[in-house]
């Protein structure tokens, strides 16, 4: 029977979409060390607390005077500032943007699945994003989105390396952003790649604990070497459990990705039983385990990939109004889980690992409108974030000695129009774009994509097939999937590439602990089309199909 | 419309925040299953323990009172060997995985937890799958259907339990799929071997270490400190099996390292060596009439539980599956069909003999002071075709009621979901639990691997 790999095509199919966004900034870098005054400007200078207008001058990175009346310095440039709002620049309590983009790597062949080398198994906490920051372009994104700092940590697998924490400046080195090369080390539940050990959840908590323990033998065992070595052999040395052992003294937290309720059960309970500096990561349901997660002192990054809203339905059968109600109601604790945890009395921030920074704003301005309070999403922000990062004195708010973090806009903060016109990073300044750059390429001269496109596939001798709704809106491609074994239920992937013939667009899936990522490349003719869809960790599986005429 | 489906959502809200409750059972004829049948007789469960059995007992106040005149009141049913309410069932990738244990992977949503209440369980056997010559820890939970937390399932001080695989599906996903042993039955003996062999020098090396006579520190091991654990006797063995030489064979292995907690799983070959399982003190849970769906499995008896029962193995009636969990009872009356169990001996199939098995029979299994308050109670004798589960208690509070069996009962729901509950039920009745996670099985077409 091949029945899951059908149903895990069938989900792929049906349920994933991937929000992303490719907004760029195009500023021009400015020297640190330069003055700028910005004159009558409204400042916010914490949450919370009432706005003033003040004159601020930036000096060598810095906030060097906040005051109602201060002269420009002669040597100041001087921002047009006059009823404009000042806050402090975001700090993104962690995000997988400000990395080098990575080689596709190849599908690893290996030889004992069931005895992997550490590198195959996604065991690499002695890995560090130090070494990966990516150049200035890629913090382009988080600094237009007003982020002045990033905790950053590479995506991957059970332990994928040490995280820094970075400033969003223009630099010659991308080495000079950092902050903090060696702030916390980052775990999901996942297993390793390709039916390796750990391959499932329950391999992935085993092994954490056996890693754990052995990470504190191997310290305690150094520290007895180092008083009296006589009659011991050499500490053995193994850089992951070295790596680990800033943890087990809770030197460094773990900030553990916590995707639904359940993972946040498992992870509390690794927590439990090996004691660790708990960061839940990107929380998603957290609403309902709202004790558990209080008692056990952990700090909580909610996650801002929310859930889409089910749609109205136009039904009066019982059983499904009943349903829709309870999916409306989920959908409403999810929305709303941030009042939860306020209400609770459990500090969070956001973190960013599934929200593209482009994305932020839209999606706070939502839970602001669902009731988050201004000064809570700004706590969020900036404030809290802070603190967690052990940057309280330094970033957060617009107070004089801080870092020049600063953002101003047009207008108040998530306000019904608000744009960010000017951001200081450590006193650099970038001005913001004029218009938003928001190209996604064109197709090819004389080719109609626009239109619906049947398909055909086959996966493990299973015949598929569908309709592909190819739509184009203000130069933004997007692709809806309707499949023949579930019509009344399309999917619509917004980031889709189009690059003269080729279209190609990423679906995602999780499934059992796994994500499945399914990369579609299509190569368009004037009425069929053709391609590939690669499967992670399985393969690629060839789909072609027709142009459909618009009068059937 | 707005206020019923508004009370529909909270209904399982109302079973939170307890999971031990107060209740009297009214009237019913009561199969106790140790102590015989008690007419017209009642059932007080205070504190989640049955407290007293008996006629004309007075309610406490503020106790519950369910009348079960016309009624049958049976223990709760157990199910030895299921995969339902757990996320990961196979760690396919290394022919040992003892340090892996599918109590890590509770899924307190799984809907099956509810429909298994409604056949009239209560106690299950999670286990993990037979990918492995010697596969992961499994978990005996409590079906506390509304409660969100994991540990709250979990049947407090209950034995660990391991699961062994013999035959053609560790032969298959590592021989085959991996070219590594066992690739044939004698490689699957071998890796018993070693892994116990393995788990003494781990011992004696720790042994050594801690009295100063080894310089090196030794690692910490899961895998090996698990099979030590089996070796030391805290560990239940629960072994995948069909063939009766390969049943010899682990007896044989386990004699060698002087390890007796043996239950076999499946075992449809046990009829031919009843006399041998008895000896070792081996129990044995099977299905009541399943088999031919792979080519080790094509020789067995629907009269196997009634043989092994008869030579005075410890039986129980197994459903390894999230459909016939839901009708157990009627596997335990096959007993009567094909062979000649009395009513109790049939109904211990799936009360306390599985309890035996997974050494819980002090606290479930049977209606007696001192027990869980775990109760089934049916319109029609559990044994007739005719039965029909009514309700479904678990330590005292009522997990399943037939009067109020709403339409939608699920505890967790997902704002995005597509499709309603019936699209689960269609993967729970189709997909393939006992190899699920295990890609190879992906390539090898139509097999049901048991």
């Amino acid at each position: 029977m091949n029945k899951p790999l059908y149903c895990l095509a069938i989900c792929c199919l049906m349920c994933c979409s991937l929000t992303s966004s490719y907004g760029q900034n195009s500023n021009e870098p400015s020297s640190i060390g330069r003055t700028y005054y910005l004159s009558d400007v409204v400042v916010h200078t914490r949450p919370g607390t009432d706005p003033s207008v003040q004159d601020v001058i930036i000096r060598d990175g810095l906030i060097d005077q906040i005051a109602p009346v201060l002269q420009p310095p002669y040597d100041a440039r001087i921002i047009e500032s006059d009823s404009m709002h000042l806050y402090a620049a975001f700090v993104a309590t962690l995000t997988h943007e400000g990395l080098a983009k990575e080689e596709d790597k190849e599908r690893q062949d290996v030889k004992n699945p069931g005895n992997p080398t550490y590198e195959q198994a996604g065991i690499t906490p002695h890995h560090q994003v130090a070494e990966r920051l990516g150049s200035s372009k890629v913090v382009s994104d988080l600094r237009g989105a007003g982020f002045a700092i990033a905790h950053v940590a590479a995506d991957g697998r059970m332990l994928s390396g040490e995280t820094s924490i970075i400033t969003t400046q223009v630099v010659d080195a991308s080495r000079q952003r950092l902050l903090n090369a060696e702030f916390a080390q980052y775990a999901r539940l996942r297993g390793a790649s390709g039916r390796v050990y750990p391959s499932t959840v329950i391999a992935v908590m085993s092994k954490m604990r056996e890693l754990y323990r052995n990470a504190e033998l191997a310290d305690a065992y150094s520290e007895k070497y180092g008083q009296d070595p006589s009659g011991m052999a050499a500490p053995n040395h193994d850089e992951v459990l070295q790596a680990l052992i800033p943890v087990t003294r809770g030197e460094q937290a773990l900030y553990y990705r916590a995707d639904g309720v359940k993972d946040i059960y498992r992870i509390l309970r690794l927590k439990d039983d090996l004691g660790f500096d708990l960061v839940l990561a990107e929380t998603k349901e957290v609403w309902r385990v709202i004790d558990k997660v209080k008692a056990s002192g952990s700090t909580v990054l909610l996650s801002l990939d929310l859930p889409e809203e089910a749609e109205d339905i136009d039904s009066t059968d019982a059983e499904l109004v009943a349903w829709h109600t309870r999916k409306v109601e989920a959908y409403q604790q999810s929305l709303t889980q941030a009042q939860t945890l306020e209400t609770a009395g459990i500090p969070f921030a956001f973190s960013y690992l599934e929200t593209k920074s482009t994305k932020v704003h839209e999606v706070v301005k939502k839970l602001i409108d669902a009731g988050l309070s201004h000064k809570t999403a700004l706590a969020a922000m900036t404030t809290v974030p802070a603190d967690i990062l052990g940057l309280a004195k330094v970033t957060g708010t617009v107070e004089k000695g801080k870092m020049a973090n600063l953002i101003l806009t047009d207008e108040p903060l998530w306000s019904d129009k608000w744009a960010i016109k000017h951001t200081w990073v450590a006193g650099q300044h970038h001005v913001a774009p004029v218009k938003p750059s928001n190209k996604k390429g064109t197709p090819a001269e004389g080719l109609d994509l626009i239109g619906t496109w049947s398909y055909a596939l086959e996966i493990m001798g299973d015949q598929q097939t569908g309709k592909l709704i190819i739509e184009e809106d203000d130069g933004a491609y997007s692709v809806t999937i309707v499949s023949d074994d579930e019509p009344g239920d399309p999917d619509t992937i917004e980031n889709v590439q189009v690059d003269g013939k080729q279209v190609t667009f990423l679906y995602s899936l999780d499934q059992d602990g796994f994500t499945v990522n399914m990369e579609f490349d299509l190569e368009f003719g004037e009425d069929t089309f053709e391609g590939t869809i690669e499967i992670e960790d399985f393969g690629s599986v060839d789909i072609s199909g027709d142009k459909q005429d618009p009068e059937q | 419309m707005k206020a019923i489906s508004i009370l529909l959502a909270l209904l399982p809200m109302l079973l939170i925040a307890q999971s031990q409750g107060d209740i009297l059972i009214k009237n019913g004829t009561i199969l106790t299953i140790t102590d015989g049948i008690k007419e017209d007789s009642d059932v007080l469960i205070r504190n989640g323990k049955i407290t007293k059995v008996g006629k004309s007992l007075k309610a406490p106040s503020g106790v519950e009172v369910v009348d079960a005149t016309g009624l049958y009141v049976m223990p709760g049913i157990i199910d030895a060997h299921s995969h339902i309410a757990i996320d990961a069932i196979n760690e396919a990738t290394n022919p040992v995985t003892a340090e892996v244990f599918v109590g890590d992977a509770i899924d307190p949503y799984d809907i099956a937890i509810y429909r298994a209440l409604a056949g009239g369980v209560t106690t299950i056997h999670a286990m993990h799958g037979s990918a492995n010559a010697v596969g992961g820890q499994c978990e005996t939970m409590k079906l506390r259907w509304g409660q969100e937390d994991p540990d709250d399932f979990r049947f407090e001080g209950a034995p660990r339990t391991i699961k062994f695989a013999l035959g053609e599906n560790p032969m298959r996903v590592h021989g085959e799929g991996n070219d590594i042993t066992p690739s044939t039955r004698m490689g699957i003996e071998a890796v018993f071997r070693k892994a116990f062999a393995e788990a003494q020098l781990y011992d004696m090396a720790w042994t050594k270490y801690r009295a100063g006579k080894l310089t090196q520190q030794p690692q910490y091991d899961r895998r090996k400190q698990t099979m030590l654990d089996i070796l030391n006797g805290d560990v239940i063995i629960q072994c995948h099996s069909y063939r009766a030489d390969e049943l010899l064979m682990l007896m044989n292995v386990l004699t060698d390292y002087g390890v007796d907690k043996l239950t076999f799983q499946h075992v449809n070959e046990g009829f031919k060596v009843a006399p041998e399982l008895a000896a070792f003190g081996a129990g044995a849970s099977v299905f009541s009439d399943w088999w031919a769906y792979k080519f080790e499995v094509y020789y067995s008896t629907a009269f196997n539980a009634t043989i092994l029962t008869r030579n005075g193995v410890t039986t129980s009636i197994n459903s390894d599956d999230p459909g016939l969990i839901r009708h157990l009872y009627h596997e335990a009356s096959k007993t009567q069909r094909y062979g000649d169990l009395t009513d109790t001996e049939a109904l211990s199939l799936i009360t306390i003999n599985p309890a035996k098995q997974l050494g819980i029979d002090e606290e479930v299994g049977s209606i007696e002071t001192g027990k869980h308050g775990d109760i089934a109670i049916f319109k029609g004798h559990p044994l007739s075709i005719y039965a029909i589960p009514q309700m479904t208690i678990v330590d005292g509070i009522k997990r399943f009621d037939r009067s109020e069996d709403a339409a939608d009962m699920r505890v967790y729901i997902d704002p995005e979901e597509s499709t309603p509950a019936f699209y689960d039920y269609q993967q729970a009745e189709e997909a393939d639990r006992c190899m699920q996670g295990v890609h190879e099985s992906l390539l090898t077409g139509h097999h049901h691997h048991h």
